[in-house]
């Protein structure tokens, strides 16, 4: 969609799970590219292959056929070598729904967040732990929490140290599954806040959520995923205003908003219906 | 008002582990066929308010003030024996994750079949017969088919769609769904706000929709109570919560919606595409 090169491009990617009568195609020929600095929504409901997608991008799940390029680097032809010397580099990253799993519970919240930059070496403990402040600083919070267990803080100050763990290596793409669903309101908004204050030129992110209302605001563009498939990427008013795809329409028709939509019932009842059979 | 089924003045639950009360000062008045959103984060109240409504409060608290009129009677002294006649009855929930409220070992069709057996008093062919009809009702496509299903064999949406059935069979006059499609896909979500909806008008069912999404709310309520720390914060009419809040707390409820969700992009006048 511009002139830039790509930051991620996704290129004809199936991707399978199981083996041999149980074998099914989660990924139909994805095809998406994701330009530096932006930001873009990856949207689809329970097993549409959201996750997966997003797995197959940072080499958890090996694509059967398609490539996947990151600066035009092939990541689809790394060894397995090759890709742990990729992900140490951590210009990909990942954030999780829940950040009680992905934060190690017997580490405090100093030494999770300082994980990345140990494993990447190069630094004395001195210059980590002054990064780690600083990172601290960047997501708001107090310093007085780093020597804290993930359990002795509250989920939205997990949910921004699991965030400044995955900014600490300056990644270029991060990827985000579900960062505030098991929020509350109040951090919802901070944290959907402090990483629309992150987004810019050297931090493209994906937000991969079932719900399109509640990071249609946050992002640039919107891919939705419907059983396998990408079914449409357009620009987000775009998609919200003209969605061309039956369960797109039924997408936007459904995220709850503050008009009620009571009167939409019908409307959705017949795409219930158009999508129930094909 | 004739057809006040739900009238709750001034109710206060207090909580003896703590010493502390849980909710205060929660009156709202609920006819037939009305919806009333009450919305509210994890420890707002919200759901020990509903409780207190079902007479189930857990051990250590207590409706220490206010009334509870149910159909006209105070229920905030009634016996447990009491209770039973009346809860599921007249009264009755859903709540969050639908599984957790029905056997794995028995087919989902076989429990509501149970529940109209011991509630409406039917025999075990009527009750069959029966069954078949409520669960075509909630516009379940092959009623013969999920009868014989067993939880794990069905969707969360579904699931929940069985237990409103199993909820709604002994035909009670409110219906409390307590954050009934919260974990559920948007698309599920917006169904079963629908059936919600239809269920309201056209059983003339009194719905209490609790939240800790405004929105979800919004779809479906003509008043809002928004709880925060056991007190009420707001309450009124949904278009004066939603179009003109007193309440900071509520500003920022709506905040996230109009920073963050569709409602920026949306042109107020046009219809949903």
């Amino acid at each position: 969609m511009t002139d830039i090169a790509p930051l991620l491009s996704v290129e004809g990617v199936d991707v399978h799970y199981g083996r041999g009568a149980r074998r099914k195609q989660a990924i139909h020929a994805a095809d998406f590219a994701i330009a530096p600095g932006e930001v873009v929504g990856l949207i689809g409901e329970t097993g549409s292959g959201k996750s997966t997608l997003a797995r197959a991008i940072i080499g958890l799940v090996r694509p059967e056929a398609g490539r996947i390029a990151f600066h035009e680097e092939d990541l689809t032809a790394l060894t397995p070598a090759k890709w742990r010397a990729f992900r140490r580099t951590g210009v990909i990253q990942y954030v999780f729904q829940d950040p009680l799993r992905s934060l190690d519970p017997d580490m405090t919240l100093h030494d999770s967040v300082a994980e990345p930059l140990l494993i990447r070496g190069g630094l004395t403990r001195a210059q980590i732990t002054e990064k780690v402040r600083r990172q601290f600083g960047k997501v708001l919070l107090d310093e007085t929490l780093l020597s804290r267990l993930p359990g002795q803080v509250s989920g939205g100050q997990r949910q921004r140290a699991a965030i400044a763990r995955a900014l600490l290596t300056e990644p270029r793409l991060l990827i985000l599954d579900e960062p505030v669903s098991a929020l509350d309101s109040a951090n919802r908004v901070q944290i959907l806040e402090l990483l629309h204050a992150l987004a810019g030129p050297d931090v493209a992110l994906l937000f991969i959520s079932h719900d399109l209302g509640s990071v249609a605001g946050i992002t640039d563009r919107v891919i939705v995923l419907y059983r396998g498939r990408i079914v449409e990427v357009d620009r987000t008013d775009s998609i919200i205003n003209r969605p061309a795809h039956p369960y797109t329409k039924l997408l936007v028709g459904s995220a709850p908003t503050l008009t009620a939509g009571g009167s939409d019932r019908q409307w959705r009842d017949r795409l219930r219906a158009e999508l129930g059979a094909a | 008002m004739s057809d006040t089924v739900l009238a709750v003045d001034d109710l206060t639950v207090h909580n003896h582990l703590d010493d502390t009360p849980a909710v205060s000062g929660v009156s709202f008045e609920l006819s037939a066929g009305e919806v009333l959103g009450i919305v509210g984060e994890s420890g707002s109240g919200k759901t020990i308010t509903c409780r207190a409504l079902l007479g189930v409060l857990p051990d250590l608290f207590e409706v220490t003030g206010g009334a509870i009129r149910l159909l006209g009677r105070d229920v905030t002294s009634l016996t447990e024996r009491e209770w039973t006649q009346l809860r599921g009855s007249r009264i009755s929930a859903v709540f969050q994750d639908p599984a957790s409220y029905l056997n794995p070992s028995i087919p989902v069709g076989k429990q509501l079949e149970e529940v109209l057996r011991v509630k409406n008093r039917l025999r075990r062919k009527d009750a069959r017969a029966k069954a078949m009809e409520l669960l075509a009702a909630v516009h379940i496509r092959d009623p013969e088919y999920v009868y014989q299903q067993f939880p794990h064999e069905l969707s969360g949406g579904m699931l929940q769609r069985v237990l409103i059935t199993t909820a709604i069979a002994p035909e009670p006059a409110i219906l409390i769904a307590d954050e009934a499609t919260t974990a559920l896909d948007v698309t599920v979500q917006a169904e079963i706000i629908d059936l919600l909806a239809d269920l309201a008008e056209r059983l003339g069912l009194a719905l209490i929709v609790v939240s800790h999404d405004l929105a979800v709310v919004a779809q479906l309520c003509q008043q809002i109570i928004v709880l925060r720390g056991g007190l009420v914060v707001e309450q009124g009419a949904t278009d004066q919560v939603l179009f003109s809040p007193r309440h900071e707390y509520t500003r920022l409820l709506l905040e996230e919606h109009h920073r963050f969700g569709l409602e920026r992009f949306l042109t107020s006048t046009e219809p949903r595409p």
